[in-house]
């Protein structure tokens, strides 16, 4: 799969655009203000960057690089703050921010600003399964992770294939093919080869190589509870998408062994999200950009 | 192992009347191994000192470990004598930064160029190596052997362990004790409060059971409320952090500059009465410039 991308980019190339990407312009705008307030409480810092998959990418490839040769992954940005310190963090995701925020967004992508609200909701539904089969507050927290970078291939993507991919979305949405398909025939390489290749590139935690690359492999994720917990998030907060909240039946889609783990079919999980609505609600609120470019009025307020 | 301090100071140095007995430059320690190798914890204005002393021994081979690049543990470094002098070698290590992405080589000669300094990195005489540490990476210098753990601070700062037939040491560096960002009773707080006790452990076991622990000690606990977050700690926290570690002796150092000798005295005596040292020890020191200890 490397090789068919590699046709168009070289590896080099590949990575340092990788690294360039810069963070989404709702969390980059706030990433911004907090970093010019020398008394924001870290713990501000910290919720913005827990919501920004690409941020949260960063932060994480950082801490767990070869850099500082950690005998145990980092697998949350809590952790990363403690191990790193959170001035060292504020400079990192200051790094990050996109600097032409400052005078006012450029028009953002919508799918990127889909690709966003659905990692965020696929993250707070991993994190309650998980917390709804009895895991620690820790391992919950990595499901989260798990469930915010799972489709960061598609970002990536978004970043080498800038136009065309929004139109393959699109149109997976609009003529319901699926994704991957699109994406072998169009540019050869799908998100999630993408996401596996540049989870193993950067050592990444192994539950997040998986998520990234392996999250519409049922048998794969069926090997862990994490990754049932983040296969599952993804299901359910796709359905949200579709206009299906809280109501449609997903029919038996879930595999035998997850529906043994989570001890509930689809419906039933579907049913208790209801209980964390307005939790997804206001994370999504935060990602509201305005037609003209500029954050929502909550954000800057909150 | 014999240390010497060069200069006990933090931030700035304040030379003057008030700062006579404890003295008034940056941090520097002196350490020498058993068969008088050279290792020295940082590079403050301390350093200076140090290096007029050194004249008697040259061809000098010093080892620099650096926990981190904040002026007043780098001010030093351009006047290091021995820099300028062939024959001399310096191996000088630290962290990298992981936010511009530079080496210590790189963090370093910034330091050496044109508008700082006249004298270019390039033209000193002295045979200059550089090591970017990883954490827990481990250096051997002769006889003597170094290692490394993260402490807590502004910017990465490396807290290190000095060992040397059967006798040990530990300078943490600048070191803030890890606190939790959340107030109790926030969802985040206990999630958080199991990284920050992880993070303790890890570092009260690295230096577990040391002949001699050299602290930062910039705050007495009045003055931490107004300077948490800062990168410092308190005479408390450090005897705290002693005692779980169980080491042997604890000397307290980074003295606040605007810190007279007569208030050093003062606030140490109030912290060793508040926190019964003479009772549960372990015993404690100031640290001051010219001081020598064995290890």
């Amino acid at each position: 799969m490397a090789r068919n991308i590699i046709m168009v980019y070289s590896e080099t190339e590949l990575f340092a655009l990788m690294e360039e990407m810069p963070a989404f312009p709702h969390s980059g705008f706030r990433i911004l203000q907090i970093t010019n307030d020398i008394n924001c409480p870290p713990k501000e810092l910290v919720k913005v960057i827990e919501q920004d998959p690409i941020v949260t990418m960063h932060l994480l490839k950082l801490v767990n690089s070869e850099h500082f040769g950690l005998a145990k992954k980092i697998t949350s940005i809590k952790q990363a703050v403690v191990f790193l310190g959170i001035n060292t963090m504020k400079n990192l995701a200051l790094g990050i921010a996109p600097m032409e925020l400052l005078t006012g967004a450029k028009s953002f992508p919508w799918s990127l600003t889909s690709i966003l609200r659905h990692s965020l909701t696929t993250a707070i539904i991993a994190r309650k399964l998980a917390r709804d089969l009895g895991y620690t507050e820790t391992q919950a927290t990595d499901c989260y992770v798990a469930g915010l970078l799972h489709d960061f291939g598609k970002v990536a993507l978004f970043k080498l294939f800038p136009g065309r991919y929004e139109a393959l979305l699109k149109q997976s949405e609009n003529q319901g093919i699926p994704l991957s398909e699109l994406e072998v025939r169009e540019i050869a390489i799908t998100h999630t080869a993408i996401g596996k290749l540049l989870g193993q590139r950067w050592q990444l935690p192994e539950l997040l190589i998986h998520s990234m690359g392996g999250h519409h492999d049922s048998n794969l994720c069926a090997t862990s509870p994490f990754l049932i917990c983040v296969y599952t998030a993804n299901l359910i907060a796709d359905r949200m998408h579709r206009g299906a909240m809280y109501k449609q039946s997903a029919g038996s889609s879930l595999p035998a062994a997850m529906l043994q783990c989570l001890g509930k079919d689809l419906d039933a999980l579907i049913a208790s999200i209801g209980l964390i609505a307005d939790e997804i609600d206001r994370a999504l609120l935060l990602t509201t950009i305005r037609e003209d470019g500029s954050m929502a009025a909550s954000i800057t307020h909150s | 192992m014999k240390l010497t301090f060069r200069g006990v100071r933090g931030s700035i140095a304040v030379p003057g009347p008030k700062t006579l007995r404890y003295g008034g430059n940056t941090t520097c320690l002196e350490v020498r191994g058993d068969q008088g190798e050279l290792i020295i914890l940082d590079a403050g204005t301390g350093l200076y000192q140090l290096a007029l002393t050194l004249f008697g021994e040259l061809p000098v081979e010093a080892h620099l470990f650096l926990t981190h690049t904040h002026w007043d543990h780098i001010q030093g470094l351009p006047f290091f004598i021995p820099s300028f002098i062939p024959g001399n070698t310096v191996h000088i290590y630290g962290a990298f930064d992981p936010v511009d992405h530079k080496d210590i080589r790189q963090i370093l000669s910034r330091q050496f160029e044109y508008c700082y300094f006249p004298v270019r990195e390039a033209e000193l005489k002295a045979t200059i190596t550089y090591t970017t540490l990883k954490e827990r990476q481990v250096v051997q210098a002769g006889g003597v052997t170094v290692s490394n753990i993260i402490m807590n601070h502004p910017v990465l700062n490396f807290g290190y362990r000095l060992e040397c037939n059967g006798r040990s040491m530990f300078f943490t560096g600048d070191h803030e004790q890890l606190y939790n960002i959340y107030p109790p009773g926030e969802e985040d707080w206990a999630e958080y409060q199991l990284y920050v006790n992880e993070k303790n452990k890890s570092i009260t076991d690295f230096m577990h059971g040391v002949d001699l622990l050299v602290a930062d000690t910039s705050y007495t606990i009045q003055d931490y409320p107004q300077k948490k977050g800062w990168g410092h700690s308190t005479f408390d926290a450090n005897i705290d952090m002693a005692r779980a570690a169980e080491v042997k002796a604890l000397y307290f150092t980074h003295h606040e500059p605007v810190r007279s000798d007569d208030d050093l005295e003062r606030v140490f005596q109030e912290a060793l009465s508040r926190k019964k040292v003479a009772q549960y020890g372990p015993p404690c020191f100031l640290a001051r410039e010219g001081l020598t200890v064995d290890v």
